[in-house]
């Protein structure tokens, strides 16, 4: 991806008021920011107050993005995931896990299983690795409590999401590489 | 902190993850505004998170979108950056707060002018009042003054001591009538000369009263007036007017008597 992301223009519209800048940046991102949110809460009626709080929060607070610290997009993440792990913990919607301290969705409370499923390249890993992405990325367990989840050692666990962009990042570069020979192919005919 | 250590433990991860607390935050921004290559790593992995989030894509109801843009074109939710700048589309003159604010300032600044014109005029009011107040008082002294006046000349006239004489005009000025009170008693005289025709500049009307035969002055007239005090003298036989030059004269001039009366 471009150092130079298409977002740009728009964050500096959004900087100075401009509400289509907005509206632009919901359309470009609020489907993944979405499935980020619905998976941790679990709850479509809350996913959907969230993300409306979430794109709130950017409006607001969008004086407080500085691009040179991080893509727009990690920035918009960290906030729907703080939203949503507030609203989970306002609803006590997870459950201690013996004396961990780790908190986990009861079974019960997960709707429509096939909103959360995960899709793409993170499907293709080893079950092990799949699971340590969706904790840290789609649960919103840190890693110190996902390790416990998944009954590893931290350093164990450390290594599984290591090796789990690793072998994504290798998965995103060959995809890349398959897609410019079709372009060339499709060009040269 | 070092470069290895962010890498290999985990710690860049965690960092874009957002796991990390505000001073270890802190140091990871640190190195990587100083290490070109750990931010070129950390573009990497944000890349990747961002790309696993797209294909994690859930599409959500359109309904959210519209809600938030009712929120947002509601104008209650203003940007951090409105308080230093106004910005084109969301005018700090349009924002809620404002409006409510300006509102306030208004109807303060309408009650304000209000009371301060209903003070102006309960001001002119009362300056009104009071002037004609002191109108009345000074219309009222006066009448006070004219009664006691009219009192006064009527109890020189009225009183049972007084005797009126009438001194009517002979054929030298026939139209002439003077009207003098007499209290022998109190020894005074008023004379009404209303009814006395005016004279040319150099002459005067003065009234004698005879004394075994002799003319003595009682004092000159002035047309118009209607009770004249006089100079009373004892044992007057008849009263005398004559015309004489402008100021009076020490003796009559008999020649130009126009009236007389006997008492």
């Amino acid at each position: 991806m471009s150092t130079t992301p298409k977002e740009i223009p728009f964050i500096s519209a959004l900087k100075k008021g401009d509400k289509r800048a907005l509206y632009s940046l919901y359309d470009m991102y609020s489907g993944s920011i979405y499935g980020v949110i619905l998976r941790i809460v679990s709850n479509e009626d809350e996913a959907k107050d969230v993300l409306q709080e979430t794109f709130i929060s950017i409006w607001k607070k969008i004086h407080m993005y500085d691009e040179s610290k991080g893509k727009f997009y990690t920035w918009a993440y960290r906030i729907a995931k703080n939203l949503s792990l507030n609203r989970i913990r306002n609803k006590k919607r997870f459950i201690q896990i013996e004396d961990s301290g780790v908190y986990k969705m009861t079974e019960e409370q997960v709707e429509k299983p096939e909103l959360t499923r995960l899709n793409g390249l993170l499907t293709q890993l080893e079950p092990h690795h799949q699971e340590a992405v969706r904790l840290v990325y789609f649960s919103g367990y840190t890693h110190a409590e996902a390790h416990k989840v998944m009954n590893v050692p931290l350093g164990t666990f450390k290594s599984y999401i290591q090796q789990a962009m690793k072998r994504l990042r290798s998965g995103y570069n060959l995809l890349l590489i398959l897609g410019g020979i079709i372009l060339v192919a499709l060009i040269y005919g | 902190m070092d470069k290895k250590k962010l890498i290999e433990e985990g710690i860049l991860t965690q960092y874009i993850l957002g796991e990390l607390d505000m001073e270890t935050s802190q140091a990871v921004e640190q190195l990587l505004q100083s290490d070109s290559e750990l931010k070129e790593k950390a573009l990497e992995l944000e890349d990747q998170f961002e790309q696993i989030g797209f294909e994690n894509a859930i599409a959500p109801p359109a309904e959210v979108k519209k809600k938030l843009m009712d929120e947002v074109e509601a104008e209650g939710v203003t940007t951090g950056f409105q308080s230093n700048e106004m910005v084109g589309s969301a005018p700090f003159w349009k924002s809620a707060a404002w409006r409510m604010a300006a509102g306030i300032a208004l109807l303060f600044g309408l009650s304000s002018i209000w009371l301060f014109m209903q003070w102006q005029n309960t001001r002119t009011d009362l300056e009104t009042l009071q002037s004609q107040s002191q109108m009345v008082t000074d219309r009222l002294n006066k009448l006070e003054q004219d009664i006691g006046l009219v009192n006064t000349k009527y109890a020189q006239i009225n009183h049972p001591d007084v005797v009126p004489f009438v001194l009517t005009g002979n054929n030298k000025l026939p139209d002439a009538k003077v009207v003098a009170y007499m209290n022998h008693k109190a020894q005074s005289v008023v004379v009404n000369t209303v009814s006395l025709p005016d004279l040319r500049n150099t002459q005067s009307y003065q009234l004698w009263a005879d004394v075994d035969g002799e003319m003595i002055d009682m004092g000159v007239l002035e047309t118009g007036q209607e009770l004249i005090p006089v100079r009373y003298i004892e044992r007057a036989e008849s009263l005398n007017i004559t015309i004489e030059p402008f100021g009076g004269s020490e003796h009559p001039t008999v020649s130009n008597l126009i009236s007389y009366v006997t008492l």
